[in-house]
């Protein structure tokens, strides 16, 4: 067995601290990104490793051992977080709201009535459009449905390809406008959400959605998708020449109330989906669904760029502030929940029974 | 039998430990020496390998001890560690004794070209 020998130095007259105990410090602190429960175990017992397979007079961990313990502490944390039932019903809930969610967004550009008005329809590529639009909602409909069955394989392989569907999406639309921008920048947060959840889902057991939940979200899911198809079914369209026409919709007047009405039936449909939840996945669902939330707040009135299907209004760009804002807040928006459920659960905890 | 084969590091775990209780330095040595330097295992990868055998019931803490004030946990096999052990021997021992027929048969006709 090697031995370490420590080899205090002086730097002009000022006391170093000596390689074991710099070695030691550094490593404590890479064990810092284990469980606090894990650490308990085996903290000690590893710190003798690490530093046993140290050379003599060395300071710093070897980088590969660094990242290993790094890489393991995160996967022990990830691990421990998906044995716990409530961690594991929330991905499982999670896995099917996410892709819900998408296809009913899907379904909104298929039904958007742009696509179906000649004049804009040049500008919007309808063709490509359209069928992206079938390909993404019936995709998402069959993962949400995998997922409702329990068919969990089936349903992680779906989200993760998917996600990778999305991404291509998101990074056509980089070069766009806002608009497409960030509706792309949101089904690929979604689906990204949907993916880990799903794959985080996979050793569940339990139905996850009770009928009262399902019901509500496939609601909110129908409402979201059928609403543009309202208003094809109203919007009239009167060519004049070729490339031109008016375009006469009775419920322009109310259109906006109309909207905000059903944005809020959304919302409330979701939050009683979420109160149909027991109160832990509740709990956690809650929490994970807060950046969605504050992001399409963001978008809808801090950036008024959210529009369905991603047409060219609002000729906008984000600007660097914005990009930032925009990645920023779901990540805070997310730890911050986090760390309000560890302190709620705790209170609770100590409160007893 | 629906068990999922053993991993490398976690059968050169068992191995090391069918000779005798080791604690865990002596676990990255010998699990070196065993894989003719091949397999080094790093601190978080041992950890993970022995908290899942640990879990599996195949493994159990034997003994601690303290040396130079700190901690040495020494880890031992259980019984169902010893067969788990001896099973996955046979599985590879089959799977090698099919690869060398197979690698017999096909030898005479590379000789033949």
């Amino acid at each position: 067995m090697r031995r370490r020998r420590d080899t205090p130095r002086t730097d002009g007259g000022a006391r170093r601290e000596p390689a074991a105990e710099a070695l030691e410090r550094r490593y404590r602190r890479l064990l810092a990104w284990y469980p606090a429960a894990c650490r308990a175990a085996n903290a000690d017992d590893m710190l003798g490793v690490a530093l046993a397979r140290s050379a003599p007079g060395q300071r710093w961990p070897e980088p590969g051992e660094a990242v290993n313990l790094i890489v393991s502490g995160i996967g022990e944390r990830l691990g421990g977080m998906l044995r716990q039932p409530d961690h594991r019903d929330t991905a499982a809930v999670l896995a099917i709201a996410g892709p819900l969610l998408l296809a009913a967004a899907a379904v909104r550009t298929m039904a958007s009535p742009f696509l179906f008005t000649p004049t804009i329809a040049v500008l919007a590529a309808p063709q490509r459009t359209l069928v992206t639009a079938i390909a993404f909602a019936a995709w998402w409909t069959l993962v949400a449905l995998a997922g409702m069955l329990r068919w969990r394989r089936v349903a992680a392989t779906g989200a993760c390809l998917g996600l990778a569907g999305q991404v291509v999406m998101l990074t056509l639309a980089v070069s766009g406008y806002a608009g497409a921008l960030m509706v792309a920048y949101w089904q690929a947060a979604v689906a990204l959400v949907a993916a880990a959840s799903a794959l985080g889902s996979l050793r569940s057991q339990d139905r996850p959605l009770s009928w009262r939940a399902a019901t509500a979200l496939t609601a909110a899911a129908a409402i979201l998708a059928g609403w543009p198809a309202v208003e094809v079914a109203t919007v009239t369209y009167s060519p004049i020449t070729a490339n031109s026409g008016t375009i006469s919709d009775p419920l322009s007047g109310i259109a906006g109330w109309l909207n905000d009405g059903l944005f809020a039936s959304i919302l409330i449909l979701m939050l009683a989906a979420i109160a149909a939840l027991r109160p832990a996945v509740r709990r956690r669902a809650a929490v994970l669904l807060l950046p969605a939330f504050v992001t399409t707040a963001l978008a809808c009135w801090g950036f008024r760029g959210f529009l369905p299907g991603g047409l060219p209004f609002g000729l906008l760009m984000l600007s660097p502030f914005q990009w930032q804002v925009l990645v920023l807040v779901p990540v805070i928006g997310m730890v911050a929940g986090f760390i309000g459920l560890r302190f709620y659960e705790r209170l609770l905890r100590r409160r007893g029974p | 039998m629906n068990e999922q084969p053993l991993r490398e590091p976690a059968f050169l775990v068992l191995t090391a430990l069918a000779g005798e209780p080791l604690h865990g330095y002596a676990l990255v040595e010998d699990v070196l020496r065993l894989s003719d330097g091949q397999v080094r295992l790093h601190t978080g990868t041992l950890y993970g390998v022995l908290d899942r055998l640990r879990e599996a019931g195949l493994i159990v803490v034997d003994r601690e001890e303290i040396v130079e004030s700190r901690l040495r946990r020494y880890y031992a096999l259980t019984d169902a560690g010893i067969a788990r052990l001896a099973a996955e021997t046979e599985r590879m021992r089959r799977n090698a004794n099919a690869a060398a027929s197979r690698l017999r048969r096909l030898r005479p006709a590379e000789g033949a070209i």
